[in-house]
């Protein structure tokens, strides 16, 4: 696996084994900030949250933004006017026009757009992520 | 166009020819504040504040009422004065100028005049034997608690079909949670909610009609007229009181109907951004305006068929939202035949009648002339679906 930086983007290259990706220790990656790696030429986006960690596609399927660049925040609820429960699973906020995508799933909080993600977790201090195909078509 | 259709007008409006016949249902301390006329009075004070645009050819149809001023009362004992100008099976009486009221100045003297009007409304109007009228509960809303209570009150009498919230007596859009109180009352009380443009419209009013003040010129009020009603959508919607009340429905009236599509478009174009802003806002607000609105033909832009085709081409589902409503005795008073003429054939019987069954429901249904609760029964087998074809509305996915 290739390592590099690029205008704090971490650069790496998949070598098509199927296997999963190591992108980095875990203390390489601060809680509920993303972290933008490359991977082919391909952005996606690594969050570490406590224990958790979700990994997307750094577009925005609205207007092609990188969504990851955007604010991460609870996930914040409503049944009536005046209540909000905020819930421990992280969303992201695209930048651009402020759509809200939830992480675990990718879907938008309010449209039927989503975001693609990928299966990772934290193994033995490293970030694995399963890109599998899909990170190959992305 | 059949002839003689059935069909409910669910805005036409009531008067009274002469103030101390209203006067009359106040309680003594507020007939000496309104005053008394003759030698040892101070003479009496107007009633209520009057709306300052006026028509320029005249705020009614000439010969509307039986003697001349607008929606008589003499029209009880006399009922040619409706009779002449329509045919509904069911009239939803709504307080003509009395609409005004609830924002005037005396919080107090609100929940008096309302209570009156109430009173005045039930006692001349629904007790006679032509049997098609029925009537609005109009409420003091910048006291939301005695507001409530009117309803609660008011609506013993199964001819009350619908709560008029009149004037913006508090001054904000009408989904500011103070206003909750009567959504709650109404719902209890299983009765819609009427919004009409321009009833903040007069000059010593606690609100205004428009977005920054009142407007100078009857032509500038009348294009606005859907301004307010925009607001007030906005904010039922947006502080979630469809989500609080989600069996409230509530139907606007004075606005047209051109400004739905392109209303609704952005409304739901921010609704994706700002979830942070009102999350309470669970559905896209296209789809709490089809669940919960319903919007009267009265100002509908009828004179105008290539806006109204774009407007019902641009939004899905007019056809369950439209409710006739002529607005006599008014000058722009639209007549059944126009309205009928200017919709889509397989729309007539839900914008005649079955929208606004759905909206009153059985108080209109078990109390009407024979031939509406008929007739509803034999068009729910066939209701009409809105279309799903895509529409511009709808934001691209």
């Amino acid at each position: 696996m290739a390592r590099d930086w690029c205008g704090g983007i971490t650069l790496l290259k998949n070598d098509m084994s199927g296997a999963s990706v190591d992108v980095g220790s875990s203390d390489e990656f601060m809680d509920r900030i993303f972290r933008i790696v490359a991977i082919d030429g391909k952005e996606f986006g690594v969050l570490r949250w406590g224990e958790a960690v979700y990994v997307v596609r750094n577009i925005c399927p609205h207007h092609f933004s990188p969504v990851c660049r955007g604010l991460v925040r609870e996930s914040a609820q409503s049944e009536a006017p005046g209540t909000i429960v905020l819930q421990d699973s992280p969303i992201v906020i695209c930048p651009n026009h402020r759509w809200e995508f939830r992480l675990p799933s990718g879907f938008a909080v309010r449209s039927r757009h989503s975001i693609k993600t990928y299966p990772a977790r934290i193994q033995e201090g490293r970030v694995l992520v399963d890109f599998g195909a899909r990170a190959r078509q992305a | 166009m059949p002839a003689n259709p059935e069909f409910i007008d669910c805005f036409v409006d009531h008067g009274w020819s002469d103030q101390e016949e209203l006067v009359s249902y106040l309680p003594r301390g507020w007939r000496d504040y309104v005053g008394t006329v003759g030698p040892h009075g101070t003479g009496p004070r107007p009633i209520g504040n009057r709306n300052p645009f006026q028509h320029p050819q005249g705020d009614v149809l000439q010969g509307s009422t039986a003697d001349h001023r607008p929606g008589s009362s003499l029209g009880v004992t006399d009922l040619s004065a409706f009779t002449r100008f329509t045919s509904a099976s069911a009239l939803v009486l709504s307080c003509g100028i009395g609409r005004n009221f609830p924002a005037m100045n005396l919080p107090q003297y609100t929940v008096a005049i309302c209570r009156a009007i109430n009173d005045w409304t039930i006692d001349r109007w629904l007790g006679g034997p032509d049997g098609r009228m029925f009537g609005s509960i109009l409420v003091p809303n910048q006291v939301p608690a005695e507001a409530a209570a009117e309803i609660r009150r008011a609506s013993r009498n199964s001819r009350m079909v619908q709560v008029v919230l009149g004037a913006n007596g508090l001054s904000k859009p009408f989904g500011h949670p103070a206003y909750h109180p009567i959504y709650e009352a109404a719902v209890e009380c299983g009765l819609p909610v009427a919004i009409h443009a321009g009833s903040d419209a007069t000059a010593d009013s606690l609100s205004s009609p428009t977005a920054v003040s009142a407007p100078l010129s009857y032509g500038e009020y009348a294009a606005l007229s859907g301004q307010s009603i925009m607001t007030h959508i906005a904010s039922l919607i947006g502080q979630g009181v469809f989500t609080k009340y989600p069996d409230l429905k509530v139907l606007v009236v004075g606005g047209g109907v051109g400004w739905i599509p392109s209303f609704l478009w952005r409304f739901e174009l921010n609704y994706r951004a700002f979830g942070r802003d009102d999350p309470w806002v669970n559905k896209p607000p296209s789809e709490y305006f089809r669940t919960h609105i319903k919007v009267a033909t009265f100002r509908m832009e009828l004179e105008a068929p290539e806006l109204l085709a774009a407007t019902i081409g641009a939004f899905a589902g007019l056809d369950n939202i439209l409710c006739f409503g002529s607005g006599f005795p008014a000058a722009e008073s639209v007549s059944i035949e126009s309205v009928l003429d200017s919709v889509p054939v397989e729309w007539r019987q839900r914008v005649s009648t079955l929208n606004a069954v759905e909206l009153y429901g059985s108080r209109i249904t078990a109390n009407a002339p024979s031939g509406v609760g008929a007739s509803v029964q034999r068009s729910d087998s066939g209701r009409p679906q809105a279309s799903a074809r895509s529409h511009p509305t709808e934001l691209p996915e």
